[in-house]
């Protein structure tokens, strides 16, 4: 049989016309997903809704780390900062105070005694550990002084907690030329409220894989939303 | 008419040879006489700090004993003498964050006593996503974060995050290899250590 010098001109083009094609496609991301959390819902012995709790809102903790470079693009350009963390602060309020306020009784930190407020300062540098339930002695010790304020003692701080990781910053047309690459951004929500004696009586996370969610993404509204659903229910 | 493939063909060959390769590389991390100092490295065993990121985030099927090992192959390809330790914690092991911060009385408690330099990697997160769709391909992704102390000192002398992805290569373990190009991130701007 004789092929002809043009025909295989032909095929090759389209072999790598649908070579190019594929990568060329967005079909081989994967949507945004959400995980569902590890353990979400009441933690410990005791229901909070059930004792009255008296519960300071801490300032959330928002940490966007640094964005990644393509080391396959020449002078690839940093991806731009995500947002101001003030905004995700005051989604995360916003939303804690909706949910909460229902059920316990909350105490803003512009409100506390002197001593008091000074021992939440003491517990923001905890605040990864202490939002996922990691309590260690120095947060415990902050905590205690929380419990002993002059105002007459709190029962529990709520800690949250966002990390941002942007991914890489590319462009329609760098994307087309590389082909898809899985996206290495994330967004990891965790809350966690730890009474005074140092005990987590409740914590929930939602961790969103392949997006750096922005404060305006009713994505990130719905994920905080859902930290709270089954808050108070167990 | 019968040249538009041949056009085709010539233009689409340009295109595949015109995106940058792979193998370009972020500039490699130079030597520096602090580093050179640097004698034996305790490598400690790997922590998995993947809390909250999720079922399946973790290392999963890959051992972090592996991880160990290519961290100290690794090492010993920037000219530093790496010791394996323990692949397990005797006691607890320290936390991120207790790593970020460095104190000293933390970090005179980590590795062996007579242990003057030591490094400590989390996997903090490590996904894969398997297709059997012939058009996208098994992905994966990692990130990884590594510490360096000097005991002795009770300083934090390095520390780095990496990131690794894994897609188009035809991989059956996507996790795993994205951990290495993860871990190869991470130490790529650890300074190579000066032949003595």
């Amino acid at each position: 049989m004789q092929v002809s010098r043009s025909s295989i001109q032909v095929c090759l083009a389209w072999l790598f016309l649908g070579h190019f094609i594929a990568l060329a496609l967005p079909l081989g991301h994967p949507p945004a997903t959400f995980e569902k959390p590890v353990s979400g819902g009441l933690q410990a012995a005791s229901d909070p809704t059930s004792t009255g709790l008296t519960l300071i809102l801490l300032s959330p903790t928002i940490l966007i780390e640094e964005a990644p470079v393509d080391s396959r693009i020449k002078n690839a350009q940093p991806v731009p900062p995500i947002a101001n963390p003030e905004e995700y602060q005051n989604l995360l309020m916003k939303i804690a105070r909706q949910k909460l306020s229902g059920s316990v009784k909350l105490v803003e930190l512009d409100t506390l005694d002197s001593s008091s407020a000074e021992a939440c300062k003491g517990l923001i540098p905890f605040a990864s550990r202490l939002a996922r339930g990691s309590v260690n002695t120095e947060a415990t010790n902050s905590l205690a002084r929380v419990g002993n304020g002059n105002s007459g003692g709190h029962s529990a701080v709520l800690v949250q907690y966002i990390d941002l990781q942007p991914g890489l910053n590319h462009t329609r047309v760098q994307s087309m030329l590389l082909g898809p690459t899985p996206s290495v951004a994330s967004t990891l929500i965790q809350v966690a409220l730890i009474s005074t004696d140092g005990r987590v009586l409740w914590k929930s996370e939602q961790f969103i894989r392949r997006k750096a969610l922005k404060p305006n993404d009713p994505l990130l509204v719905k994920a905080i939303e859902d930290l709270y659903r089954d808050f108070g229910t167990k | 008419m019968r040249k538009l493939p041949l056009q085709l063909l010539v233009f689409v060959v340009g295109i595949v040879f015109a995106v940058p390769g792979n193998s370009a590389k972020a500039p490699e991390g130079t030597s520096d006489p602090k580093f050179d100092a640097v004698g034996s490295i305790f490598v400690l065993p790997v922590i998995s700090a993947t809390s909250g990121r999720g079922k399946g985030s973790g290392p999963g099927q890959v051992r972090l004993s592996n991880i160990q090992k290519l961290v100290v192959k690794e090492l010993q390809k920037k000219n530093y003498q790496a010791i394996l330790g323990n692949t397990t914690w005797s006691g607890e092991a320290i936390e991120i964050e207790d790593a970020e911060g460095g104190s000293r009385q933390v970090i005179q408690k980590l590795g062996p006593p007579d242990a003057h330099w030591v490094m400590a990697v989390f996997v903090e997160d490590a996904s894969s996503h398997l297709s059997l769709n012939p058009l996208r391909e098994n992905s994966g992704t990692a990130k990884v974060s590594g510490f360096l102390f000097d005991k002795v000192s009770g300083v934090l002398m390095w520390k780095q995050k990496g990131l690794g992805t894994e897609y188009g290569n035809g991989s059956f373990n996507p996790k795993s290899d994205a951990l290495k190009a993860a871990v190869d991130a991470m130490l790529r701007t650890l300074p190579t250590r000066s032949k003595q």
